[in-house]
């Protein structure tokens, strides 16, 4: 390889770092180990396909992650933690992982099952006696509203799974989601009556999962964030994953970006269902979606899973809880009208191979800034894809910059 | 001339106690502004502990007639009760929230027979329970959805709280929990019945807070409080007012004694700004004084010391009947309406009260979270007899 070539291959992933002059003398002083480093600055797999997105100004920045059970295979930082500033992304910065909070939830309360104090069948209002009142809508037009009792009330199993037909949020979660305490969230969950019987449909619902929390809490005696922070986060080293940003940490969160107005470009934005600042302890944390998180971290809760409950061998889930919770639990239920994907508990489980090269009984999960992990037992890998996108990029093309990564990844990393 | 018993204990300390105290001079243990001492009627329910201490106050239009204290703010401690001490109003605090309310009616930015959901519309298609068993809920829509009207004299069909007010219910923002009234169905076809409710209230704060654009507590303290120099006026006492506050008695448990108790309803500590929230319906506390004041300026019509803060038709419209005639219960917007008299009650047994015939006001305050015996239900009519008999022309 000569200069050129070398300075072509590495010339887009320094471009945005270094001055025009710095870029060629550092190309220059590289001359003599060309050779070498030709393959270590190579440009990475997710930079690859990912920086045509920054280009075009789809995608400010991402961190990727590619993991076995025991070791994190590759991890690269793409395009900006902050546009406006040129800050590049690196590979430990923050992120708002948003839903991908409900695996850890479901993981906690696995715990509690473990430990025989709480059974999955159990109804609710076992644990939650505001739950006693339930009503299921039997009939609904403009003019009247049938309720009548659900044949089964709601059982713990409903809520992990979304089946449970409560509301997917509660009416007073509005304008900011991090206000109300759980104690008193839950019982304004059963204000209004299930959406359907329990158990015969899936319907996506954060109050599910946030009664959850509350009945980690009401059995642990602990506070939700303080049992999710001694009981998962410490023991699996998970040290950069917190509902509460400190000053420190706020500097690498990654910035918010969504499309402006014209769709040109990216425009900065904050946590619209958050209030700020982020630090500030009062603010609650969220069963469904509080957390922030690293890769890095996140690789550590995904080996876990993958390791069927167990990391360095310090346990923290029974096999059997984490086998369950990875696998189909919602029977016969379709998911978004096909089977493509079943759930779990807190967790998307794939029926079928998907064009991203996953295997069948791969799962995971995904935030809604289109953060997304995923687990193959099958090949034996994780995959972890941060990015903070708040609007106007649509599923389809998050997805597509997702299954980028992943199946180049699955690529390089082949066995 | 008497002497406060300063011992709660037993009969004999009692006894011991009164002796000793006996030597004390009475104007060191009575604080009394000029006037006629109309507390000191109040010493016998002292004396037998069913009383711990009170507050209360006269006024007519131009000034302060009496304004004396009488037993203990703090029967443990014998602290004297003084006439700045503070005490929770409740709901009190209704009349004052609908005198706000009426502000915006005579700017013209609220019409009390609009529908609630103009200004907030998280109650739109709110629908009404026409039956309801063990087995079944049917809903159908209400006659018209309920009104602004319909909050303020209580016939909305709103429940008292929502399932989200506990413990305590001053603990989530105002604006959460009207979002909860609006989830739930109505109990009864608004206009057809009259229910004491805190949600049709601070329903009625809300819309204080969307209408004007500012919070409800600032609202009260810019557009009343400050220019009536209501001071003392407030729902967080700060350390100076809390030193003041006077403390809350029940009946023991063998209704033998009174023994001093929090506040069941408000969370602890009371000067906590970020886990307390303001409430609408009963939220306020407040100095005897304040009161009068506050209820001077409606005596006057509106306009007091040169300040227009109603106009008179508001404060017509606002203390008359607005409850059907079929019903017993005879309530206009946050006040109770009594044809030439109207006024209002707290929780714990506080009370004001405006006299227009007689051209009075007068203010009742104590701390009672429950009677030990049924001498404590003679205590207000007690106060008010000898009001009358000393200024009732």
């Amino acid at each position: 390889m000569n200069f050129f070539e070398c300075a072509k291959a590495i010339e887009p992933t320094f471009r945005r770092r270094l001055s025009f002059g710095a870029f060629v003398a550092f190309c220059a002083a590289l001359l003599p180990l060309a050779p070498v480093l030709a393959d270590a600055q190579e440009r990475g797999h997710a930079a690859d396909v990912l920086l045509r997105y920054v280009d075009r100004h789809l995608l400010s920045g991402a961190v990727t992650l590619v993991a076995s059970p025991d070791k994190v295979l590759g991890i690269e930082a793409v395009g900006y933690n902050d546009l406006a500033a040129q800050k590049p992304m690196r590979t430990d910065d923050l992120f708002w992982i948003a839903s991908m909070t409900k695996s850890m939830t479901c993981a906690a309360l696995m715990m509690l099952v473990d430990e025989g104090k709480v059974k999955l069948d159990d109804p609710v209002e076992k644990y939650l006696p505001e739950f006693h009142t339930q009503w299921v809508v039997a009939e609904k037009d403009a003019d009247h509203e049938l309720w009548k009792k659900p044949q089964h009330p709601i059982t713990i199993k409903n809520l992990l799974t979304h089946t449970s037909g409560l509301v997917p949020r509660s009416a007073i979660e509005q304008p900011k989601v991090d206000i109300i305490p759980l104690r008193n969230l839950t019982p304004s969950f059963v204000m209004a009556p299930l959406h359907f019987e329990p158990g015969t449909r899936y319907e996506y619902c954060n109050a599910g999962i946030n009664s959850a929390g509350r009945i980690i809490e009401v059995v642990s005696g602990m506070s939700y964030g303080e049992f999710m922070e001694q009981r998962l986060f410490q023991p699996l080293g998970m040290t950069r994953t917190t509902f509460w940003p400190s000053e420190e940490q706020l500097k690498t969160l990654a910035k918010i970006y969504r499309f402006n107005a014209e769709k040109s470009g990216l425009e900065e934005t904050d946590i619209e269902p958050f209030t700020y600042p982020l630090t500030n302890r009062t603010r609650q944390p969220l069963p469904a979606g509080g957390l922030f998180s690293t890769a890095a971290d996140l690789a550590r809760f995904c080996q876990m899973l993958l390791g069927g409950g167990a990391l360095e061998g310090k346990r923290i889930l029974s096999e059997n809880a984490a086998k369950q919770m990875s696998s189909v639990e919602t029977g016969d239920v379709k998911i978004n009208g096909n089977d493509f994907e079943g759930y779990g508990f807190g967790l998307v489980v794939r029926n079928r191979p998907g064009p991203e090269g996953l295997s069948a009984g791969s799962f995971g999960h995904r935030g809604a800034y289109k953060t997304a992990m995923w687990m193959d037992p099958s090949q034996h890998r994780i995959f972890i894809f941060l990015m903070q996108n708040s609007g106007s990029l649509t599923g389809t093309d998050a997805a597509k910059m997702e299954s980028a990564f992943i199946k180049a990844a699955i690529d390089k990393y082949r066995d | 001339m008497k002497s406060p018993v300063s011992s709660r204990l037993s009969l004999k300390a009692a006894c011991v106690a009164a002796l000793f105290t006996a030597a004390l001079p009475f104007s060191a243990l009575h604080a009394a502004e000029p006037g006629k001492d109309l507390a000191a009627n109040l010493q016998p329910f002292v004396d037998s502990h069913v009383l711990a201490g009170a507050v209360t106050l006269v006024a007519n239009k131009d000034k302060v007639l009496d304004l004396s204290a009488v037993g203990y703010a703090d029967v443990a401690a014998k602290k004297p009760m003084t006439t700045d001490a503070l005490f929770w109003i409740a709901s009190m605090s209704k009349p004052i929230t609908a005198t706000a309310l009426m502000m915006l009616v005579d700017e013209g930015k609220v019409n009390v027979d609009d529908p609630v959901e103009k200004y907030l519309p998280e109650f739109k298609g709110q629908m009404l329970v026409v039956e309801k068993d063990g087995d079944h809920v049917l809903l159908k829509k209400p006659s018209h959805p309920i009104t602004v009207k319909n909050v303020l004299s209580h016939t909305s069909g709103l429940p008292f709280s929502s399932a989200i007010e506990k413990p305590t219910l001053d603990q989530l923002p105002l604006a959460a929990r009207v979002r909860s009234y609006a989830m739930q169905p109505l109990d009864f076809d608004p206009d057809s019945d009259y229910r004491y409710a805190n949600a049709g209230i601070n329903t009625a704060g809300r819309i204080i807070e969307v209408v004007s654009g500012m919070s409800y507590e600032d609202f009260l303290d810019q557009r009343i409080f400050k220019p009536l120099g209501m001071k003392d006026t407030t729902f967080w006492p700060n350390d100076e007012q809390l030193t003041r506050l006077a403390k809350s008695y029940h009946g023991n448990k063998d209704k033998s004694d009174i023994e001093e108790t929090p506040v069941g309803q408000l969370k602890y500590p009371l000067n906590d700004h970020v886990g307390r929230q303001p409430m609408p319906a009963g939220g306020l506390f407040s100095t005897a004084a304040d009161i009068g004041r506050f209820c001077q300026m409606i005596l006057n019509g509106g306009e007091f010391e040169g300040k227009r803060y109603l106009s008179q038709e508001a404060i017509k419209k606002m203390t008359s009947r607005e409850t059907p005639e079929n019903l017993k219960a005879s309530y206009g917007f946050g006040w109770s309406a009594n044809g030439t008299s109207f006024g209002h009650g707290g929780a714990y047994s506080t009370n004001m009260n405006i006299d227009t015939k007689l051209g009075l006001v007068t203010v009742f305050m104590v701390q009672n979270a429950g009677w030990r015996n049924d001498d404590g239900k003679k205590i207000q009519p007690a106060f008010n007899k000898a009001a009358t008999e000393a200024f009732g022309k």
